[in-house]
């Protein structure tokens, strides 16, 4: 799944050089907006939805894995 | 002091991830400088919803976004929002779907290149109000039945271009005039 991930924000965000570590913001200098798109492309790859209150919270890859996999999520 | 900061400034700059602390602290540097702050705050807070603040200075108000590059801060005696935004290829219709307004779904679904404008207009609002992106954002819509973008007696919307030519959104409190100080931090 982590790799389903790290594929998606590549993809989404046209930044290569993603890992586990990669702070959203820090990073990849992401903004809010960047955000929302990214939750957008993973909600429709794994068929789930991400309450907005986590999304709040997401700040790099690891935070985004723990969502989906609370969630259920699978690849 | 109920209101340190006379005026609409606005801020910009070029960006890297890390910095938008900094280039906070050097437009209120500016600022204090210019003899239009009494001194520069220091004691940064965050609100329960993510809404910086300084509790050494609570009547400033200020609101910071960035796009790739480009760095964006509007402060003020009152509270203000800003957000700005590249159009660029995204997943707009899921977007849409989940985060805007049944008004704004219709008006998007004919005029498809407001996305991002409506976008900003509504970051801009839940800046403004200090609530961020939650549950309401989708339960507020930022344009009336013809596509205007709507005030109400609480705030006012202007879209605006950078000088870098991205497109964003002021949400003004009432209180405050229109006339914006823009400055370039080096």
């Amino acid at each position: 799944m982590l790799e389903k991930i790290i594929a998606i924000i590549i993809a989404e965000t046209g930044q290569p050089g993603v890992s586990v570590q990669t702070d959203l913001v820090r990073d990849l200098q992401l903004n809010s907006f960047d955000i929302v798109n990214i939750v957008a492309a993973l909600e429709e790859t794994f068929d789930v939805e991400i309450n907005v209150r986590s999304i709040r919270k997401i700040r790099n890859v690891k935070d985004i894995l723990a969502t989906l996999t609370e969630l259920g999520a699978h690849e | 002091m109920n209101e340190p900061l006379r005026g609409l400034w606005r801020f910009s700059a070029d960006f890297s991830g890390s910095d938008s602390a900094q280039r906070l602290n050097q437009a209120l540097s500016w600022l204090a400088d210019q003899h239009l702050l009494p001194f520069v705050p220091v004691q940064k807070v965050v609100s329960a919803r993510g809404k910086p603040a300084f509790a050494d200075l609570p009547g400033l108000h200020f609101s910071i976004s960035h796009c790739r590059q480009e760095w964006i801060c509007l402060i003020a005696g009152a509270p203000v929002g800003i957000d700005i935004e590249q159009p660029h290829p995204c997943r707009q219709e899921a977007i849409t779907r989940r985060f805007f307004h049944p008004r704004e779904q219709a008006w998007l679904t004919q005029y498809p290149e407001a996305f991002f404008s409506l976008w900003t207009a509504k970051e801009s609002v839940v800046k403004w109000s200090g609530k961020g992106i939650g549950e309401d954002f989708s339960r507020f819509s930022v344009i009336d039945e013809a596509g205007q973008l709507h005030d109400t007696p609480n705030y006012r919307l202007i879209p605006f271009v950078t000088k870098k030519g991205t497109p964003g959104t002021m949400c003004l409190s009432a209180s405050l005039r229109d006339t914006v100080h823009d400055y370039f931090l080096d």
